[in-house]
């Protein structure tokens, strides 16, 4: 109880920052419209022609599904590693962590807004796309299952954001493991395209990498319309599951190791 | 009994640079205990070993509360309760936040009962003073004192029995910093209060025990008294004039002479300077002395200096930059 109302705290401070930069606030909501449009306009350019077999769907309804998770993808790389270098700058990380609070619960603290921020955005380019004609399958099913899947879906994003702010507070500048994560997103997992046009080697490659079976479980839900017992569903559920089981405790040892080495070096409170 | 051992620390940065060496002290119950020195000293490095944000190579730093004993390096998570740190930087808080909203967050983050909550800070902010109209104002819009009451509010959050506090008056006014000087004696009770500090004239004034640092090394430890035997200069302002030709120079060289006012002076013939030093309490002596000066003519320009600590520290202990071995 007393984490979850921490990480309600954590959110309430982002949440008042945020608001608190009013034209940031518009610019934002402004950012989300128009991403939808400018792939809704790419779309129209004949890409939506091409039918995504195995989701029934055109490229903007692909599209906007990956284009949606990357964003929850990105808040869990940069989220963890931007809150604690803001933190590190702004000369408030020493007086956190002078509190009581544990390591892990002030890793995934540091985050969690950003997830909000990300969810917020998402409900945007949702209502905008469907305003534009993407095609969702909607039912009781579909929804009941969408909600525990998102949910592990996130998490098991967080291990490697919570790891790589690990490795960003020892090597400040120029995390590999960011850089591999951000690229092998965008290339491999199907945010912009299916993984099934990708050569076998990378195939292969896109399977040691969690958005992979997010966007393709979640693509299963809401285009078309399987529920969280669906055999491809559950497959996907459980890897993610499996994940998080490796990930999180991964990525808060990381975090660990990291806190500890920039005790040692004294270089806390640098970036 | 409360009390601190600090032990025979000593830290290395990855770059090789020394910061402390062999530092051991105590500080007990009831005292305020001063850290001085100027600049890379190492104040800053052995407040923050103490707080348990960076970690010693060697040595040891105990708290003893009555019979029990914590080891402040490796038991570093439960210490914290007992802990109030104020960091030297004025950005420790966050900006966009009203001061209300970051004492609430940081009191979240010090696990203090949501029922307790809100009476701690209230209890913290009126010990400290601050002005509880502008508690739902956003944090930037504070002046710097009032963003150091807040600060030294936080610290007192979690009622601790240790109070650290990396410069405190640091780019204050004298007035706040006055202020902020009267707060903390006023919370020595029943604690121990550690603070760095480059202003002899603070640690004079406020503290039990003064720790005198240079180069990562302790020089001297003792009481306040220690300051005026180790740099009887700090006490005194040095007036510096210039004439207008070398006739009058040598008038007023004389003159003074003749005089025989109670100061030192030094004349510079070369450059046609005369330097008097005078005691910062001496007003008597100043007053007598600017209307010595606006009674005649011929100063091109006097300037008024007060040596710094840095000045002092190489005074007395030589220029040589280089780390310890």
């Amino acid at each position: 109880m007393k984490t979850l109302i921490k990480f309600l705290w954590f959110i309430k401070r982002g949440f008042f920052t945020w608001i608190s930069y009013k034209w940031m606030v518009l610019m934002n909501f402004l950012t989300w419209i128009m991403q939808v449009l400018w792939l809704y306009f790419l779309g129209k350019l004949g890409l939506n022609a091409v039918e995504f077999q195995r989701y029934n769907v055109n490229f903007f309804s692909f599209i906007i599904i990956g284009f949606i998770f990357e964003s929850f993808s990105s808040a869990s790389i940069y989220g963890f590693r931007d809150a604690l270098y803001t933190e590190q700058v702004e000369g408030t990380l020493e007086s956190a962590l002078m509190s009581t609070t544990s390591l892990s619960v002030y890793a995934i603290g540091q985050g969690i807004w950003r997830f909000c921020k990300a969810g917020i955005g998402s409900l945007v380019i949702i209502i905008t796309s469907l305003l534009l004609g993407m095609k969702i399958t909607i039912s009781l099913g579909n929804i009941l299952s969408l909600i525990p899947f998102f949910i592990i879906a996130i998490i098991s994003l967080m291990g490697l954001g919570i790891a790589s702010s690990g490795i960003s507070i020892v090597i400040k500048q120029g995390d590999p493991l960011m850089f591999a994560i951000t690229w092998g997103n965008r290339l491999v997992t199907g945010v912009y395209y299916p993984v099934s046009i990708l050569p076998s080697f990378l195939q292969m490659v896109s399977k040691i990498f969690p958005l992979t079976y997010a966007l393709d479980g979640l693509r299963l839900i809401l285009f078309n319309g399987y529920t969280l017992f669906h055999p491809e569903v559950f497959k996907n559920f459980i890897i993610l599951f499996l994940f998080c089981i490796i990930l999180i405790p991964l990525g808060l040892k990381l975090f660990e190791w990291g806190y500890e080495k920039a005790r040692k070096e004294g270089t806390l409170a640098f970036f | 009994m409360k009390k601190i051992i600090v032990r025979e620390i000593f830290k290395r940065y990855p770059n090789g640079i020394v910061a402390l060496k062999n530092i051991s002290f105590n500080a007990e119950e009831g005292q305020i205990v001063s850290i001085i020195g100027p600049n890379g000293a190492g104040k800053t490095t052995l407040i923050k070993l103490i707080a348990g944000l960076l970690l010693p190579e060697a040595g040891e730093i105990t708290l003893y509360i009555n019979s029990q004993k914590f080891d402040m390096v490796r038991e570093n998570r439960r210490i914290k309760k007992m802990i109030g740190f104020l960091p030297s930087t004025e950005r420790s808080f966050y900006y966009r936040l009203t001061g209300y909203q970051n004492l609430e967050f940081f009191s979240i983050l010090m696990d203090i009962d949501s029922r307790e909550r809100e009476k701690r800070i209230k209890e913290s902010l009126e010990k400290v003073g601050f002005p509880l109209k502008i508690i739902n104002k956003l944090f930037m819009t504070y002046s710097k004192g009032e963003k150091q009451k807040l600060g030294l509010a936080r610290t007192l959050l979690n009622n601790p029995s240790v109070i650290l506090l990396d410069e405190p008056t640091t780019g204050l006014d004298p007035l706040s910093a006055k202020e902020i000087r009267e707060l903390i004696v006023s919370f020595k009770k029943g604690r121990i209060i550690i603070l760095c500090s480059h202003d002899l004239k603070e640690v004079e004034e406020i503290s039990d025990e003064v720790i005198i640092l240079h180069k990562g090394r302790i020089i001297q430890k003792g009481s306040p008294f220690i300051i005026k035997t180790l740099f009887p200069e700090y006490n005194r302002k040095s007036v510096k004039i210039s004439f207008i030709n070398k006739e009058i120079f040598e008038k007023y060289a004389d003159l003074l002479k003749r005089k025989r006012i109670d100061i030192e002076i030094l004349v510079n013939k070369e450059k046609q300077e005369i330097t008097l030093y005078l005691k910062k309490e001496s007003l008597y002596n100043i007053e007598n002395f600017f209307s010595l000066i606006n009674s005649l003519e011929g100063i091109s320009s006097f300037e008024i200096k007060e040596m710094s600590l840095e000045e002092l520290f190489v005074k007395i202990f030589g220029n040589k930059n280089e780390n310890i071995d």
